[in-house]
């Protein structure tokens, strides 16, 4: 099989979220000797991005997305020990939650995978997270983007003051700040400070990449 | 025409003499209107109910919603709820073991009642009392881990099945102890059901069987029910009818195509931007309200919010939409 079509089938394979096809040919491609960093961003992460949008135009819906990212899991954890440290790595730091009094991750956790797959260094903090807990990992962390997410409308009014407090902190500066999650828009994001609006995993990734110039056209 | 006549003529799928203005004003902006700290309503019915019968005079609305948040049935089943300062409640931590609560004593169900019971006390004969509880299905992703409920849609139906039936019980029970209350109607939010997260498709496997089963048995009871459901709803329209809901109450979506979709079917409520509510001016508001009023011109019709009115809305924006309803009724 020629390299490209191996790609392809590991990406068709994230998008039929059958975690055996993806295992079996990521060990294939490793196994011929496709470069690791191939792997993931030429087959697994085009194959959950694919996922990504269809399941933003509503042709797929949370179960097919969940099992999608445990396959494209699956495959990263096979890869990941075959990469040298440095050659995904786009140098941006992402510090990531989901804003105090909302527990719903699962958005979150997709969009850390595919951060993560793109070569960011995601520092995720978890659900239910408060405004000291974002302050102290930006302190601790130095981020260049700060990305918070709620799935909920009455915590749109908490990620505001989180964002307000780490203005008064003076952290803003330098730190790009994106939020997403289901009750937002563009215009919401606007009004409580935020410098990007994530609509979907997809559009997040891409955001990050061409704000800081990295990996989009890799 | 009482506010009470109104609502049930809506339900009934008349027209009545004017559109009824039922805003989804919950406990959170019904204590902040009248001065109560949020943390009692979690703690006291009476003053829950209370500050909702405060806030239905004072806007003029035409029906109680009894609610306060969406972990209460939860909670009653185990749950583990974090109580910020000045928030609402939500569930940390899943319940660990699935026991049928009894209503009258566990977590907060019995506060729910006693608050229901003082919105009936002042308004019964006036205005129809909606008990708000959760469809089954939400209440089962409540009480459950969300990733591994969600997955298991697709993996694991039979665990899925299960846990509804749960659910669903633990509503028949709740919903027995609120129709001991007096002349109540329920309303049924299944926020997790909704189009954008599980589609048609999931929707009608294990959402619908369980809300028609609930349906069924509030109805059973003699009493109305609404179906509310968040976020995008269009790919579900089709069928709501099925769910025996007497009105669907809807998030923002297009109200034209809905009522297109459902004319004759069920009754529409909805539906008023909740950010609109919150950031916008009065006469955005009002102006928001008419296009619901003129997209469902001749039919049964609710005039609401399209999801709870947050905590934070000025009065005059409630005030606004509640003039939109009592304007048009004067014109018709």
């Amino acid at each position: 099989m020629k390299d490209n079509q191996l790609l392809e089938s590991i990406s068709a394979s994230v998008e039929e979220m059958s975690k055996d096809k993806v295992v079996a040919g990521v060990q294939y491609a490793l196994a011929a000797g496709l470069a690791p960093l191939d792997i993931i961003q030429q087959g697994l992460a085009p194959g959950m991005q694919r996922m990504g949008k269809r399941f933003a135009s509503g042709q797929c819906f949370v179960p097919e997305v969940l099992l999608a990212s445990k396959a494209l899991y699956a495959g990263l954890g096979l890869v990941q020990p075959h990469l040298s440290p440095a050659a995904q790595d786009t140098g941006v730091r992402v510090v990531l939650g989901v804003v105090a009094g909302d527990v719903h991750d699962i958005g979150k956790n997709i969009v850390k995978l595919m951060l993560s797959t793109s070569g960011f260094a995601v520092v995720d903090l978890g659900k239910n997270v408060k405004e000291h807990q974002f302050i102290e990992a930006i302190r601790a962390h130095k981020p260049q983007v700060l990305a918070i997410s709620t799935l909920m409308s009455p915590t749109i009014q908490t990620m505001k003051r989180t964002i307000q407090s780490v203005k008064e902190a003076g952290l803003a500066e330098n730190l790009t700040i994106i939020v997403g999650g289901a009750p937002l828009n563009e215009e919401l994001a606007r009004d409580m400070g935020a410098d990007l609006y994530g609509a979907d995993a997809d559009s997040a990734v891409r955001l990050l990449q061409q704000r800081f110039a990295v990996g989009a056209s890799a | 025409m009482t506010p009470k006549e109104r609502v049930l003529a809506a339900l009934s799928g008349k027209r009545a003499d004017g559109v009824p203005a039922v805003p989804m004003v919950a406990g959170d902006h019904a204590a902040r209107l009248c001065g109560v700290p949020l943390k009692r309503i979690y703690q006291d019915g009476a003053t829950l109910g209370q500050v909702l019968v405060s806030a239905y005079r004072h806007y003029g609305l035409d029906a109680v919603i009894v609610f306060s948040d969406v972990a209460v049935e939860a909670q009653a089943i185990g749950a583990q709820l974090e109580f910020p300062e000045d928030g609402i409640p939500f569930v940390v931590e899943p319940s660990a073991q699935l026991k049928v609560p009894n209503p009258w004593c566990d977590g907060r169900m019995p506060l729910i009642l006693e608050a229901t019971r003082t919105c009936l006390d002042a308004l019964e004969d006036e205005a129809l009392v909606f008990a708000s509880i959760k469809g089954p299905f939400s209440l089962a992703t409540l009480i459950s881990e969300p990733e591994a409920f969600f997955s298991a849609l697709l993996t694991d139906p039979k665990q899925i099945h299960e846990k509804l039936e749960f659910a669903l019980e633990v509503q028949r029970r709740y919903v027995d102890a609120i129709a001991t209350l007096g002349e109540v109607a329920l309303f049924v939010g299944d926020p997790f059901a909704t189009g954008e997260l599980i589609g048609p498709d999931y929707f009608e496997q294990f959402a619908l069987p369980y809300c028609r089963r609930l349906m069924d048995h509030i109805h059973g009871k003699g009493l109305d029910a609404v179906l509310h459901i968040c976020g995008q709803t269009q790919n579900l329209l089709r069928l709501i009818p099925r769910t025996g809901a007497q009105a669907f109450s809807v998030d923002e979506i297009n109200l034209p195509l809905a009522q297109a979709e459902l004319e004759g079917e069920v009754a529409l409520m909805g539906n008023v931007s909740t950010q609109l509510l919150r950031d916008g001016t009065a006469e955005q508001v009002f102006s928001a309200a008419w296009k619901c009023l003129q997209s469902t011109a001749g039919n049964p019709f609710i005039l609401s919010s399209a999801c709870d009115v947050p905590t934070a809305t000025p009065e005059e924006n409630v005030f606004a939409l509640v003039k939109a309803a009592r304007l048009w009724g004067e014109l018709e």
